[in-house]
């Protein structure tokens, strides 16, 4: 059994992100492995140590109201990928999970602390349309929204290097601490690029003693991923 | 100057109407006709509405626009206005010129009482400042077109922009939270009167997504509390299939919807109440529904085409609240289902959003995009049976298997397919304010 909690699925939802939890249960199911899934909003106290966590973006109002709850679990979070949990956070997530956030108007949101990041929120939007990222598991390929631009703070690793779009500053994208991944890559990143969510299950049955191995399903539904990242423009697929 | 727009207007007005013949002969709807007309006389959709003796009147919102547009249309005409309105879609300045220049005379003279316009969010300040409108009716603030609108409260600046160029009754959705905080602030203000339209607390408890409305977090915890004095002119109180009960001024009426399901009954509800506030004592609610229920639905707006002996019904695709609401009033599972998605939708991550577990299979998932409705149904385990990327090829293989037991079936159809399907069937009613 591996449960997958979703942080804020109630603030944290102006797009699609949610898909990513549908995503790696979906996954895991036609795998044979059971899961459960989860939800953290505010005010709720903090399940047992789930196996991945997800949170994923939202308005600069969302975030604000957030702030409190987030510093609440933050100690906990914290732990949680200082121990080598899975953690996939999208944009606004990240951006919470981060140190510090500098939101339109000039009030500032205090982080979780999990990434070593500092975002400037008051920048101009954003919005590309075939935003492709090179990582170590390959290219990516997504859709990124925000007016921000995020500075790695203390050695902080990026995800991976912009090849088309902005992502942290036109070179840089998201951030990489352990198991923990941020990114601005929506669509949702996981259902638009299968290998990231193979990375996350993988680490999480490992971390289970269980044994994850995709099937040929898995391959239907990624021949229709890798259609839909070469609609999105005209970069070629390596990943 | 006269009622009339007058003589300076005859070379721009005759410049967009022979653009317009050409267009209509090119075949498909077009606003650059109106957009010739307003490069050449910049001044022309508020020099031309002028002449309305009642003023213009704005329906905005992220969804529902077009269907209240119609139907705040149908219930002036039935009390006896000569209405001009925009056709569904042709809500930017330019489609509205285009809608104006069929109707005018080369003088620039229009025989209307009345203008009922359907406004863009993004232009309505714009607009407004041109057709300076004398009352509106906001419907919803949903989460549309993120690549477009960003964030919801943006979208919530656009609208107070626009009510603040209103002169007259403004009327609001009040279970939206960020329109009641317009409201709020317009009534604080106290220039325009404020009232509201909304449903029942049994009719909001039972719809299976409520009504898909952003969440305005900022302000969610200052919501007053304590007994509600708003004036609710129009109150939806319940809706089965087509028919709903809407009370009018505290008095209940069945009102038959040229569509199925609470989007078309909520769209209703905000017709009437505009349409009373602007008729005062002059508004007969038996009037407006009578109009209602004789209404014809908006283009592919729940629209059923009959073609071969079969019926097409056609919904149309466009975001997430329109989506889910039109999932959500379906009769049941549709048993032939046809899914097409285009390149005019930028960002497709909502479909995760949505909750498809109505739908239990899709015949056939169509459009350039129609990979990405493919994944999303795979991730819902909800099995399709072919992926054809050419809308007419599609249409000709839904066409061709064997017509269902229900003798309907169901087309959810982003706009662009929309109007390539219907050419496939071959009508070439368009849209003619399409922009």
């Amino acid at each position: 059994m591996i449960s997958i909690l979703e942080l804020y699925p109630e603030h944290l939802a102006v797009n699609g992100d949610m898909g990513n939890v549908l995503v790696l249960e979906k996954r895991l199911e036609l795998a044979g492995i059971a899961s459960r899934r989860l939800a953290h909003n505010p005010g709720d106290a903090l399940p047992e140590k789930p196996d991945i966590v997800t949170i994923g973006t939202g308005p600069a109002s969302a975030l604000q109201v957030l702030a409190d709850d987030i510093a609440r679990i933050a100690p906990t979070l914290r732990s949680w990928v200082d121990d080598g949990m899975p953690l996939l956070a999208v944009t606004g997530g990240m951006q919470l999970l981060g140190s510090a956030i500098t939101l339109p108007g000039g009030a500032g949101v205090t982080g979780a602390g999990v990434f070593g990041i500092h975002t400037d929120a008051t920048q101009p939007r954003v919005v590309t349309n075939c935003f492709v990222v090179d990582t170590i598991l390959g290219r990516l390929v997504g859709i990124e929204n925000h007016g921000s631009r995020t500075t790695l703070t203390d050695g902080t690793a990026p995800f991976g290097t912009v090849s088309t779009g902005t992502g942290n500053d036109s070179r840089s994208e998201g951030v990489w601490v352990n198991n923990a991944i941020g990114t601005h890559v929506q669509g949702p990143v996981l259902a638009m690029n299968p290998v990231l969510a193979d990375h996350l299950i993988s680490i999480a049955t490992k971390r289970a003693g269980l044994s994850y191995a995709t099937t040929a399903e898995h391959d239907t539904i990624d021949a229709l991923a890798a259609e839909a990242r070469r609609l999105l423009g005209p970069a070629p697929q390596d990943g | 100057m006269s009622r009339s727009a007058g003589l300076r207007y005859v070379l721009p007005i005759l410049a967009g109407k022979a653009v317009r013949v050409a267009a209509r002969v090119r075949g498909g709807g077009s606003a650059f006709p109106g957009l010739v007309t307003i490069k050449l006389a910049p001044d022309f959709l508020h020099d031309v509405t002028r002449q309305f003796r009642y003023g213009n009147l704005f329906v905005l919102g992220s969804n529902g626009k077009s269907t209240t547009t119609h139907m705040l249309t149908e219930i002036m005409r039935a009390h006896g206005l000569r209405v001009f309105t925009n056709p569904s879609g042709g809500n930017l300045p330019q489609g509205i010129a285009s809608s104006l220049l069929g109707k005018l005379s080369v003088t620039g003279k229009i025989e209307a009482d009345i203008g009922v316009i359907e406004v863009d969010e993004a232009f309505g300040a714009v607009i407004a400042q041109s057709l300076k409108p004398t009352a509106a009716v906001i419907l919803n603030l949903q989460i549309d077109q993120i690549y477009r609108f960003h964030e919801p409260e943006r979208v919530a600046g656009m609208f107070r922009d626009i009510a603040a160029l209103v002169d007259g009754p403004v009327v609001l959705n009040r279970d939206d939270n960020f329109l009641t905080t317009l409201g709020r602030g317009l009534e604080a203000e106290g220039r325009v009167q404020v009232s509201y339209f909304g449903l029942s607390d049994e009719v909001n408890a039972s719809a299976p997504h409520g009504q898909v409305i952003a969440r305005d977090y900022a302000n969610e915890a200052g919501q007053p509390t304590g007994p509600d004095l708003r004036e609710v002119v129009a109150e939806v109180l319940a809706v089965e299939g087509n028919v709903a009960t809407i009370a009018v001024h505290g008095v209940a009426h069945q009102v038959r919807l040229a569509a199925r399901g609470l989007h078309y009954a909520i769209d209703a509800a905000g017709a009437i109440s505009l349409a009373s506030k602007v008729l005062g004592t002059a508004f007969s609610a038996e009037t407006a529904v009578a109009a209602l229920g004789a209404a014809a639905p908006v283009y592919g707006r729940g629209e059923i085409v009959r073609h071969d002996g079969q019926n097409l019904e056609i919904l149309l695709l466009k975001n997430l609240a329109s989506f889910q609401m039109n999932v959500d009033y379906l009769d049941g599972p549709p048993d032939s289902l046809m899914i097409a998605i285009d390149e005019g939708s930028k960002d497709l991550s909502w479909l995760y959003a949505a909750d498809v577990s109505k739908v239990t299979y899709v015949d056939i998932v169509s459009g350039p995009k129609a990979a990405f409705m493919a994944l999303r149904l795979a991730y819902a385990g909800i099995p399709f049976g072919v992926i054809e990327p050419d809308i007419e090829k599609a249409m000709q293989l839904m066409l061709a298997s064997p017509v269902p037991a229900s003798g309907t079936r169901t087309l959810i159809l982003d706009y662009d397919q929309m109007i390539l399907g219907r050419k496939a069937l071959g009508h070439k009613d368009l849209e003619s304010g399409a922009s």
